[in-house]
């Protein structure tokens, strides 16, 4: 099959899925669980077999696959062009996504059995789908915008998934401020290059660069944006694991990979990277001992991470970063789908070490006195101002 | 041509779905008049035309009876100073919901605001648009900004709609090829989005009345999951999504108010704070716990879903393929 059908093929097919179940559902229209689960499976088994052929043509010393599909829109002499193309940064992405995907996929058909919203889900999955394999394949960076924003609006109603609840909700209107606020870095930094007629230099590449961060910094929950991220967890678990675990909080570093031109030309602006990143790690590492949920401080820890991903960028390792987002997305999405069964993992761990685990940070916890242990544990389950201590 | 068209089916769509307590012989005849007069204003050749028809509009506003409860003379006035409508809010808390927004949903304001600007001489018209422009994204700011302490659904469509208008006139007045194209994008995909925010707020209103001023969440989605189907996907398209006609139609202004200068930079910044007031607003009313009057509430009747349904695929339409209804 041609090259570009094939790097076509996993941008289209969640798409179409999406629109198909999208469709059914507002005609009330209820196809069974069964085969919205395996319609997905089947969706994302295609779409990892296309971009392995990609992959295997690639390590055959083929060129970068693309393809165009002509102009979308123009007006008044602007228009954007319907390309994609996958090289190698490209090509770590989509493979990454689209395993990880059709894995949480798989998850999720058992995960949410009988959930009145499965629906719901599933549409959801694969807008974010069709979203995050459009915004890696991308070739303008109009285009990389339609895959963010539609990434961005299917967190929201993700984290807001179990609506008849507050908290959700709350959440839900955190997470879409700090995303609006990096859409503005993204839009600005889009029309600057469109004056610049794609080639800025200088001063415009070096606020390029800027407003890319700016961007990167609400997508990567880096500092001070990243407040959202542990609320984000009101989520199903299946969805914290390929948004904020895998996927979604590493589109902000592959902007800034993609952005590698402006930034080798403004060295402020790597430097800000540098700084942003070292400070959201250091944050995420000190906040992320206090947190007593197993979900919020994988939040943390995945912040911290980011925030080191955001290091190296910046000091222009871009190989070894790409290779931290893909051990991390992988590590951090068996983490977070292992998350609701942590309790049951360390009972197992626990009689299978004769009952000798201690408990994590019991030493120092022995050094307080009791009645301020059990003010701490309140304060910190926010169990007092609801007066439950 | 898709403009007018567009509102004179926008005002036959809203009297087809309006909750039956509204719909009196007066009220239909009110809406129809108003559609018609924003037709006939993108319709008519020159300034004075489209000026004559935007004042007509009103005139259904200001007659006592025609409509469920008057807007007030001040409040209805207040709508023509474009782009300073001070009783903006006002008009749309107190005054006919569907006939105030449909008359703000055309537009008419900036319509001749740059119908105006294109009749003065050359150079008068070169050192007047930066200004205009100016003017007009500090105005969508400025309503950007006070939309983010509303949370009473009538005012924060007041305050979008003053935004909407004022980034239209930004584009019109700009005197480029893109920052027009984008300006009437953006009109005829605010003008459906809008119309549709404030038929999905009137069916609410006519379910649950009052509660629907209520601080805090509402839940109303355990009710009406449709309803909020087609509310969120007119506000995803004023926060400009893409897939839907809100996008292009963001891109083409962008692009367009880049080439005049730095005040561009505004529109990002308006284009995030009404995306996120607008998408709060849905939060506010779909989601939470479920209100008691919201348990066995109908959900979108069927004069209120193929109403819906067409707006929904004409934004969807519009997103997907611009170029066909680009001028």
């Amino acid at each position: 099959m041609n090259d570009g059908l094939l790097l076509a093929l996993p941008v289209v097919l969640p798409a179409l899925l999406f629109a198909a179940l999208g469709l059914a559902w507002l005609l009330d229209l209820r196809p069974s669980e069964a085969a919205v689960g395996r319609a997905t499976s089947t969706c994302w088994a295609l779409a990892v077999l296309a971009v392995a052929a990609l992959v295997l043509g690639s390590l055959g010393g083929l060129p970068p696959p693309s393809v165009e599909f002509g102009r979308w829109f123009f007006g008044g002499g602007r228009h954007v062009t319907l390309a994609l193309r996958a090289d190698a940064l490209s090509l770590v992405m989509l493979s990454l996504s689209a395993s990880l995907v059709g894995i949480v996929a798989v998850f999720s058909r058992r995960y949410m059995h009988r959930d009145p919203g499965f629906h719901r889900f599933f549409i959801l999955l694969n807008m974010f789908g069709a979203g995050v394999m459009l915004l890696f394949a991308a070739e303008p960076f109009e285009l990389l915008a339609v895959g963010w924003e539609l990434v961005g609006a299917a967190s929201v109603l993700l984290v807001a998934f179990y609506q008849q609840r507050e908290a959700p909700a709350r959440g839900a209107l955190r997470v879409l401020a700090a995303y609006r606020c990096a859409d503005i870095g993204l839009l600005a930094g889009i029309a600057l290059l469109h004056h610049a007629h794609g080639a800025p230099s200088g001063a415009t590449a070096a606020a390029v660069a800027f407003c890319f961060l700016f961007a990167a910094m609400g997508k990567s929950a880096q500092v001070p944006f990243s407040g959202w991220l542990p609320r984000a967890m009101e989520g199903p678990t299946p969805s914290s694991a390929i948004f904020y675990g895998a996927l979604s909080v590493h589109a902000g570093a592959y902007l800034l990979l993609r952005a590698r031109p402006f930034l080798d030309a403004s060295a402020w602006a790597a430097g800000a990277v540098v700084a942003v990143g070292a400070l959201t790690a250091l944050q995420g590492a000190l906040v992320g001992r206090t947190c007593p949920d197993a979900k919020t401080s994988l939040a943390h820890a995945t912040a911290t991470q980011l925030g080191l991903i955001f290091v190296e960028i910046g000091l222009g390792w871009d190989v070894l970063a790409l290779w931290h987002i893909a051990g991390h997305a992988v590590l951090r999405t068996a983490q977070f789908l292992r998350a609701p069964s942590l309790l049951h993992d360390h009972h197992r761990l626990h009689s299978g070490a004769g009952g000798h685990l201690t408990s994590a940070g019991a030493p120092f916890g022995a050094l307080l006195p009791r009645p301020f242990q059990d003010w701490l544990y309140g304060f910190a389950l926010d169990l007092r101002g609801r007066g439950l201590s | 041509m898709i403009l007018p068209a567009l509102h004179a089916a926008l005002a036959v769509g809203l009297v087809l779905s309006a909750p039956r307590s509204l719909r009196t012989t007066r009220w239909t005849l009110g809406v129809l008049w108003i559609g018609a007069c924003a037709s006939a204003a993108y319709l008519s050749r020159s300034t004075a035309g489209a000026a004559l028809a935007w004042a007509a509009a009103f005139a259904p506003l200001l007659m006592a009876g025609v409509f469920e409860r008057p807007a007030g003379p001040w409040a209805a006035f207040s709508l023509a100073f474009f782009p300073a409508q001070t009783g903006l809010a006002a008009a749309f808390e107190r005054g006919p919901l569907l006939p105030t927004a449909l008359l703000l949903n055309g537009h008419l304001g900036a319509l001749t605001a740059s119908r105006l600007l294109a009749a003065l001489p050359p150079d008068d018209a070169a050192a007047a648009r930066p200004w205009v422009v100016a003017l007009a994204l500090f105005m969508a700011l400025a309503s950007a900004v006070l939309a983010l302490r509303e949370t009473r659904p009538r005012r924060v469509l007041a305050r979008l709609a003053a935004g909407q208008g004022a980034l239209i006139l930004a584009g019109l007045a700009c005197g480029n090829a893109a920052a027009q194209a984008g300006a009437l994008a953006l009109g005829q995909a605010s003008a459906v989005a809008m119309t549709m925010l404030a038929g999905v707020c009137a069916s609410l209103e006519s379910r649950v009345g009052a509660a629907l001023e209520r601080p805090g969440y509402l839940g109303l989605a355990a009710g009406a999951p449709r309803l909020a189907t087609f509310f969120a996907v007119a506000a995803l398209t004023l926060a400009g999504l893409p897939l839907t006609m809100g996008f292009p139609a963001l891109e083409l202004l962008l692009g367009g108010l880049f080439e005049v200068g730095p005040a561009g930079l505004a529109l990002p910044v308006v284009s995030a704070l009404n995306g996120f007031v607008v998408l709060r607003l849905f939060a506010l009313l779909f989601w939470g716990p479920a209100l008691d009057a919201a348990r066995g509430m109908p959900d979108a009747l069927p004069r209120e879903r193929w109403f819906l349904s067409a707006a929904v695929l004409f934004l969807l339409f519009g997103g997907l393929f611009p170029s066909a209804l680009l001028p």
